[in-house]
């Protein structure tokens, strides 16, 4: 999915969702001539324009990483309302903190761990099964496809189960299970956010699914 | 020797082939244990996040371009109101540590007996003189230099029709008249 993205970008964040939507609304609005240009540059010349003041080259930064940003959010609060917000926190904090951005990891990287540290903060250790899900019907646009109503009813409910199991892992593990598995981080850079080793992350990942599997018991696993 | 977790990620992200390890072939725990690995992974990799509507990534733009411009401003704000801000915080600013010095210096220093120069005794003869404070001296000093009306535009003077506004309007004369009268009304006894 991610070459069929119209900006396609030097190291964007990896898209994680498996149903892309229309791309219509990821096009970076342009307020100027000179903004026109601003898509095409690479992320250390973003940046740089950035800090020249061009707050459109921001914008850019925005819309190429927004979708990832609040998926990463989604996954550790569960509920649109919150990862929207924490969305927010993030790239708020990013422009804070672009002039200490050195460039040593690409802006996806560095957007991730900023997300990191602003959902575990958020979120608790533990937080209670039940509610890291929303209400059914406060799901929005989900592509059911072919599903049959039951099927659909099924899938939400062990995908619901799942992610609560996911928000009783411990912080470390619950970050490291959402990297790897729906984000697609090598161990090395999930190791680079996290701060810690490709051991410890492998590790980490590892015991987290151990736990879900103690979490979900005998669950059954998803049809192909 | 069992297979570490390491050894273990490995194997169930096919980044190491089962093949290539023989301990599985005859560890019924490691195969059990890879199993539930894969198993797990697989069950959370068909967790998806609901798409939010195509309307919310325009919103959400918008959003961050408020908060990010709210910032800029706050930031301008911050730097332009100490750099503007400075001189008129000098006034009040200079005179309270002026005070503060004042009452310090003339906490500690004895104070001399009265210098009376030549202005002095000629109001003396109308007028008794107030004790001639090294600390009051030193306040009127700095006061002397305190520009009325920048005082006043920051609220830490006086406002129309105050007792001290109708003192700065007084002459020479009419000052050392109502120095006079306000001696007499110090040294009666109290009400």
């Amino acid at each position: 999915m991610a070459s069929s993205l119209a900006w396609t970008l030097t190291g964007p964040l990896r898209p994680a969702a498996r149903r892309e939507p229309s791309r219509a609304a990821e096009q970076p609005a342009v307020s100027s001539p000179s903004d026109a240009a601003l898509p095409a540059l690479d992320e250390r010349a973003l940046v740089e324009a950035c800090l020249a003041g061009r707050s459109a080259a921001f914008d850019v930064i925005v819309e190429r990483h927004r979708r990832n940003v609040y998926q990463l959010c989604y996954r550790f609060v569960g509920n649109h309302e919150d990862a929207s917000d924490l969305s927010q926190d993030v790239f708020l904090r990013a422009y804070r903190g672009l002039r200490s951005f050195r460039g040593q990891s690409s802006i996806a990287t560095w957007l991730y761990r900023i997300g990191v540290n602003v959902c575990l903060n958020r979120v608790t250790a533990k937080t209670p099964l039940g509610a890291l899900t929303e209400p059914l019907d406060d799901r929005q646009f989900v592509d059911v496809g072919a599903e049959t109503p039951s099927d659909r009813l099924l899938r939400d409910e062990r995908a619901a189960r799942v992610r609560a199991a996911i928000g009783q892992l411990p912080r470390k593990q619950r970050a490291t299970l959402i990297l790897r598995t729906y984000h697609e981080l090598s161990h090395q850079e999930i190791a680079d956010i996290l701060g810690s080793s490709v051991g410890a992350v492998k590790a980490n990942f590892f015991h987290a699914l151990g736990n879900l599997k103690k979490l979900l018991g005998n669950v059954d696993a998803p049809q192909p | 020797m069992h297979l570490s977790p390491d050894a273990l990620v490995d194997l169930a992200e096919r980044t190491a082939n089962d093949a290539d390890v023989p301990h599985l072939r005859t560890c019924e725990r490691c195969r059990r244990q890879l199993d539930e690995l894969r198993t797990m992974m697989s069950a959370a990799a068909d967790v998806d996040v609901p798409e939010p509507s195509p309307l919310f990534w325009q919103h959400f733009s918008s959003r961050v371009q408020e908060a990010v411009s709210a910032e800029g401003q706050a930031g301008q704000t911050r730097t332009w109101s100490w750099t503007r801000g400075w001189r008129a915080w000098a006034v009040p600013v200079g005179a309270v540590a002026a005070l503060v010095f004042a009452v310090v210096i003339g906490s500690r220093v004895p104070a001399p007996a009265p210098a009376k120069s030549a202005a002095n005794r000629a109001d003396a003869a109308s007028v008794d003189p107030l004790p001639d404070d090294p600390a009051l001296n030193l306040v009127a000093d700095l006061a002397a230099t305190m520009n009325y009306d920048d005082a006043s535009e920051l609220e830490v003077g006086t406002h129309v029709g105050s007792a001290d506004e109708a003192v700065g309007g007084l002459s020479a004369g009419e000052r050392l008249e109502l120095r006079r009268l306000l001696n007499e009304a110090l040294r009666q006894p109290g009400d």
